[in-house]
Order: C-alpha cells, then structure tokens, then sequence
C-alpha cells in the first residue's frame, strides 16, 4: 500500500505502476477523479515508487487543449503518447481508462488467446463465462465474487498458449444499469465506486475485486465448466448441455485475437472445450443461476 | 498399358488440428485460419480418408458398409460430401497412374 500523497505524486509524476495481472501499466494523470478511483480500486496493485518495473502499457489520461475544454471538459486516454479513441466526457475519465485498457490488452497480449468472458474460479477449477452485452455476465461475475468464487476477470479471459489455463487479471468489475443497485443491496460491504451517468453502456458503476482476488492474481487455473449465460427476463433458470463443436464455435467467436494467433489459438480453445462442461445457461432470476452454478461445484462456497 | 484413375486425398493437417467429438469433427486449417465443423455424412468422407488416399470406388465402399442407403442416395450424398471438402479446400484430386 502506498500513501496518497506518493499515489498523486506518482500519477502526476512519472507514472503510478500498476500490476494488472501479468501486465505493468504506468498510468499518470492530472484528473482527480481519475486519482479518487485508482486510490479505490488498484490500492493493493500499485508497486513501490522506487522500482521502476518495465511497463507493459505506458498510458496517461488528461484534459484536451483549446477552448472546447472550458465549456466542455473531456478526457482524453493516450497510449504510448498517441491517443486512439475520441475524448469523452471528464466525468467518465475512469471508465475511459479501464476501456482503454481493454483496448490495449486486446491489442498486444497475443501470448494468450483473448476471449471477451468472465473467469471465476474455485478448488482451482475455472468457470469461463462469454457473454454478449446484456446476457448478464458482469451481474452474475459479481454475486459470484462476492460469495466465495475467486474473480480472475470480468471481461477478458486470458487463456494461456503455453499452459493452456487461465490467467488472472484482477480488475475492477464494471456493473451497468439495474445490476449496481441490485448488487449494493445485496452485498453491502461491496466496494462499489461512483456512478457515472450517460456513457455509451448507459449508467455504469465499478466493483472493487475481493482482496483474495487480487492477493492470488498470480494463480493461474484450469478449465472445468465453459457457461454461455443468457439473460431471458421470465423464463426458467437452466443450464442444458452444449454440443462441444457448438461451443467451440460460440468460444472462438467472442475471441479478440483467434485470427491472430493461428494454429495454437486453436489448439488452446480446443483443449478448453476437451477439459470443461459446455453449457447454456438460461438466466431469469439471480438467485436461481447463482444455484445452478454453485451446483457445478459442490454447493455453495 | 497404363490406366490413369483419380482420387481424393486429404491436405496434410497436424492431428492436434483434428478434434472428434460425438457426431462432429473440428477441423483448423492453418493456411486460411478457418474452422470447419464436419457432421455426417462429411465426416465419413473425412475419416475415411485420414486413413489414406481413396478411389471414388473405395470410397464408395468404405460408405457403403456403415449406411444402410440406396446405391444411388449413397452416390449422391458421397458426390456432395466430397464437393463440400472441396469447397473447404481440405481434398487435393489427384490422377493416380498404375501398370495394369
């Protein structure tokens, strides 16, 4: 843990260190709201000052020049001093930041094949969840981290080419609309940072990953269920067998780089589906999923 | 004399690029990086000839012991497998020459 002045002095200095799983990202900013959430939610994930690790990802997230940022301040996220995306609003600077990570891990990490799923696990054995926008993965990641499953990631699954298990990286999970409500109310001892209005996901709001998470980001695990959720508002919670070429297919589908990283790319996905229980998930209630999935491994934890 | 037959051989694939599962097979072809998913009868064809390179006859009689079809269906359906591993690129024709 660092003190919050070395954090500000760090961010607004040569860079705050970040450990994101096998990632360094040196992160500096003026924003203060981008320094409110970092002390949050990366506290526990920021190395010494004084070592200087290589960094994976070199990003600054600050103010556009001009005129334009007096009456409508923005953020602007840059990496390696160039910036990709277009400026957002001030008021979504962190979320910008974790989506520009996303980007930069989804551009670079080809050592693993990347798969746009949360990855829990328990007893050493992963769950690997993919999921469209709406399917109700982050809601269901979140009740599972918050009730004994260990988060390794919310929206990137990084499976290794060379161990073919699961790497962590721990960060903070991006809960939208109805879920931050539901999951305040049902864990109140949950970390869940300020809302940020109106952004393309609608309201979004973070939750910071249980310590166990982040304390273990350097365990890797095995694949044992592959589980599609699917949100279906008054249907019957259910979770039905999935024909393994199927489930290939959904799996390589929600992949970031399967088209980069060729032959072992398929060898991995392969394997997983070899080593796991491929299944739908038809998801109505939260408690009733959250049985369904406790189920798979032995109960609740 | 020299008769001159064709027949139908596999592209050569890194058995850890061949996955069997049930009723299906999983094929990654590393040339183009595309992922086909074979089913009955495709994968018949298919696994016939990982067992080596086949004669429309050989074929035919390889098919012929594990389908109950008409002679004709079975032709048909044959036809259109091969056609189909074609498409895909995964079969090489070749002529095959032999002292008769």
């Amino acid at each position: 843990m660092i003190a919050h002045e070395d954090l500000r002095a760090g961010l607004r200095g040569a860079g705050l260190a970040i450990q994101v799983g096998p990632f360094v990202v040196r992160l500096r900013s003026r924003l203060d709201r981008v320094e409110r959430s970092v002390a949050l939610f990366y506290d526990r994930q920021l190395l010494p000052l004084a070592s200087a690790p290589f960094a994976d990802f070199h990003v600054t997230l600050a103010r556009p020049l001009g005129l334009r940022s007096v009456w409508r301040p923005q953020a602007r996220f840059f990496l390696d001093g160039r910036s990709p995306f277009r400026p957002l609003p001030l008021a979504h600077a962190y979320p910008l930041f974790e989506w520009g990570l996303n980007w930069c891990i989804a551009q670079h990490a080809h050592d693993f094949l990347m798969i746009h799923a949360a990855v829990l696990e328990r007893d050493g054995r992963a769950l690997v969840m993919p999921g469209e926008p709406g399917a109700g993965k982050s809601t269901l990641t979140a009740a599972l981290a918050l009730s004994g499953w260990r988060l390794l990631s919310d929206e990137f699954a990084l499976l290794s080419l060379e161990t073919g298990k699961l790497v962590a990286l721990p960060r903070p999970v991006s809960l939208k609309n109805a879920a931050i409500d539901l999951i305040r109310d049902r864990h109140p001892q949950a970390i869940i940072g300020p809302s940020s209005h109106d952004t393309s996901k609608g309201t979004v709001a973070h939750l910071k990953p249980p310590h166990a998470s982040i304390e273990r980001m350097h365990e890797q695990a095995a694949p044992a269920w592959l589980v599609f959720p699917r949100f279906a508002a008054g249907g019957q919670d259910r979770l039905q067998p999935l024909d393994r070429a199927e489930a290939l297919l959904k799996l390589v589908g929600s992949s970031f780089n399967y088209s980069v990283v060729g032959g072992s790319g398929f060898e991995a996905a392969a394997d997983l589906i070899e080593q796991s229980d491929c299944l739908n998930l038809e998801y109505a209630d939260l408690d009733a999923s959250l049985g369904l999935l406790n189920d798979l491994a032995g109960g609740p934890a | 004399m020299s008769v001159s037959e064709e027949y139908f051989a596999l592209i050569p694939l890194p058995a850890a690029h061949v996955r069997a599962w049930g009723e299906s097979v999983v094929v990654y072809d590393e040339r183009c990086g595309e992922t086909h998913v074979l089913q009955p009868p495709l994968i018949d064809i298919f696994q016939a000839l990982q067992e080596g390179p086949m004669t429309p006859a050989t074929l035919f009689e390889y098919l012929e012991q594990r389908y109950d079809a008409t002679e004709g269906d079975l032709e048909d359906a044959m036809q259109a497998g091969l056609n189909q591993l074609r498409q895909h690129d995964l079969i090489r024709v070749s002529p095959e020459s032999r002292d008769a």
